[in-house]
């Protein structure tokens, strides 16, 4: 055979992380100048939820591994940045460091026991994990205070400061993921979501690559969860429980799969749907649902799938129209 | 054929495995060599696809023992034997759907080594560069079980475990499959092919072991076998060759 080319090299593809840098750097530069506050605030929620969104993209979208347990990893990151700064005077950096390395940790740990179960008990298992987190950070009150949260918690800064952190923060996530999405990292995980007994035969733990994956997601969680303190500077146990671990499989639904722009799309849609809401609010898991039902009845692969679906649609309509004209059938 | 027979690549030595209520395999030995093709045949249910499961690592058998190499791997995760050379292919073929034929034999490389020494003659025969980049999904059976033999045979091979390797082919591309497995053979890779398929196994099987409700019938060469009245009676069916051949 002649000279292989390798993943990376493949038409098209080594696009993404260019394009993602270069949409992340316009809308820094043109919110920073432009944006009111309000659209400030809305970006920055934006920003946060993308990496979450990510996470579940990487772990369900791509290796087929659902966790309905991820506000959890959420959770943990705010609270070791909320303590971390506020008990032991730490800076935010440390405390977000803090708080990788704590859910890191639980991660790998609760990982490799409820990984080897699969598909619906992986779901069932990982919501197992977030709530008994949720009832530790209610119940170990001497800690976190209980149901009565964390105040005064450092701020990010200015609105447009908080802003430009996020987004940064963010877009620095999506271009690595981007580029990793093109090596053998991105191979792999499609294959796991394709056939874990068929990975095995190829040489492949699907024990290791899965908790590799969950880890990796849990830490974006977690990343997320300290901004989340930080942009806040108040945190309570509620912000951490079942609604948030569906909304982030939400924004993977609704974002679709297969690239990594699924996972901004999902955020952004996710985000902009209490935004554009703003005056009844309660209303928003309403259209959360409706958005999800949507989406899979009309877009199954998702918000990314439509370009796909529409090309798709075209190419079988002129096909259909040629075979009329010419009086045979379609091939 | 005039290989040294004294080296054998996998014995089976024992082996048994119940399932519930059924005993699926029953002290079941045989030694696979390095550069033949072993058949496996039997009726349905008689425990073929139980047998690879449990030389790769998919399943542990009760008792007996699994040497490859001479060195025990009984209850090795089949990702490790993976990477020692022993592999397998399955008998509904398990592509990964959403990746390109490069990239399901890529992901191969990436656990089982680079090199294709082994799987030349299959890349030869899926269409090199006609279908690489093809999405797995799209290629129709005779292409998934290349696929899966390609990337079986990435790395060093030792051992190759054929799981119904020309169910769902027509007859050119069985003869195909049949050069494909001839020509890793001829590498010294040592193949077991399990099939119903009675006539692909005599025509590429040096030996043959006839399975029947979990236990060896016989073990022989197909000139044996196809005489073996008790195989004739289990498996074959009285003037099977003359269906053959109607």
């Amino acid at each position: 055979m002649a000279e292989r080319k390798t993943p990376a090299t493949r038409r098209g593809v080594h696009v993404d992380p260019l394009a993602i840098a270069f949409a992340g750097v316009t809308v820094i530069a043109i919110g920073w100048f432009f944006f009111p506050p309000y659209w400030l605030t809305v970006a920055t929620i934006m920003a946060m939820y993308s990496l979450p969104a990510l996470g579940l993209l990487l772990l369900l979208g791509y290796a087929g591994q659902p966790s309905f347990g991820h506000a959890a990893f959420f959770g943990l990151g705010a609270y070791a940045s909320a303590l971390a700064t506020t008990k032991l005077g730490w800076p935010s950096l440390a405390g977000a460091g803090l708080g990788v390395a704590v859910s890191a940790i639980s991660a790998f740990i609760v990982g490799l026991p409820l990984l080897r179960v699969r598909g619906h008990y992986l779901a069932i298992a990982t919501l197992a994990f977030a709530i008994i987190v949720q009832g530790l950070l209610e119940n170990l009150t001497w800690l976190t205070n209980g149901v009565a949260g964390i105040g005064r918690i450092p701020s990010l800064g200015d609105t447009d400061v908080a802003f430009v952190i996020t987004l940064g923060i963010a877009t620095v996530t999506y271009v690595i993921a981007a580029i990793i999405d093109h090596g053998r990292v991105g191979t792999i995980l499609r294959a796991l979501g394709d056939d874990e007994i068929a990975m095995a035969s190829c040489g492949i733990s699907p024990v290791i690559v899965k908790t590799g994956v969950f880890v990796v997601s849990a830490v974006l969680a977690s990343v997320s969860g300290s901004i989340y303190a930080h942009y806040l500077t108040y945190i309570s146990p509620e912000s951490f429980d079942v609604n948030a671990s569906v909304l982030f499989v939400t924004m993977m639904i609704i974002g679709g799969t297969g690239r990594i722009w699924a996972g901004l799309i999902g955020a952004i849609v996710i985000g902009a749907i209490p935004a554009m809401l703003s005056d009844y609010s309660s209303y928003s898991a309403l259209f959360y649902g409706i958005a999800i039902i949507a989406v899979l009845l009309f877009f199954p692969n998702g918000m990314l799938g439509i370009g796909q679906q529409i090309r798709a649609g075209i190419r079988s309509f002129r096909r259909r129209g040629a075979a009329a004209s010419a009086g045979s059938k379609p091939e | 054929m005039s290989a040294e027979r004294n080296d054998a690549i996998l014995t089976v030595d024992g082996i048994s495995k119940r399932f519930g209520g059924l005993q699926a395999v029953s002290r079941l030995s045989f030694e696979l060599f390095a550069g033949q093709v072993l058949g496996l045949i039997g009726p349905n249910g008689a425990g073929k696809s139980t047998v690879i499961n449990l030389i790769t690592g998919y399943e542990t058998p009760d008792t007996g023992e699994i040497r490859l190499d001479g060195k025990r791997i009984n209850g090795k995760a089949s990702h490790a034997l993976s990477q020692l050379g022993l592999r397998r292919t399955f008998q509904t073929p398990r592509v990964f759907k959403r990746l390109s034929v490069r990239d399901n034999i890529t992901l191969a490389e990436i656990g089982t080594g680079r090199g294709t020494e082994y799987n030349a003659p299959v890349l030869a025969a899926l269409g090199g560069d006609a279908v690489i980049d093809l999405p797995a999904s799209s290629l129709p059976m005779a292409g998934r079980r290349l696929v899966e033999l390609a990337r079986a045979c990435t790395g060093t091979v030792k051992a190759v475990l054929l799981d119904e390797p020309s169910t769902g082919l027509v007859d050119d591309e069985k003869s195909v499959m049949k050069s494909v497995i001839r020509a890793i053979a001829a590498k010294n890779v040592a193949v077991l092919v399990v099939a119903h398929d009675i006539q692909f196994v005599l025509d590429i099987c040096e030996r043959i072991v006839v399975l029947a409700l979990g236990t060896k019938l016989a073990e022989g060469e197909p000139a044996e076998i196809t005489r073996n009245p008790q195989v004739v009676e289990a498996y074959l069916g009285v003037g099977w060759d003359r269906h053959a051949q109607a």
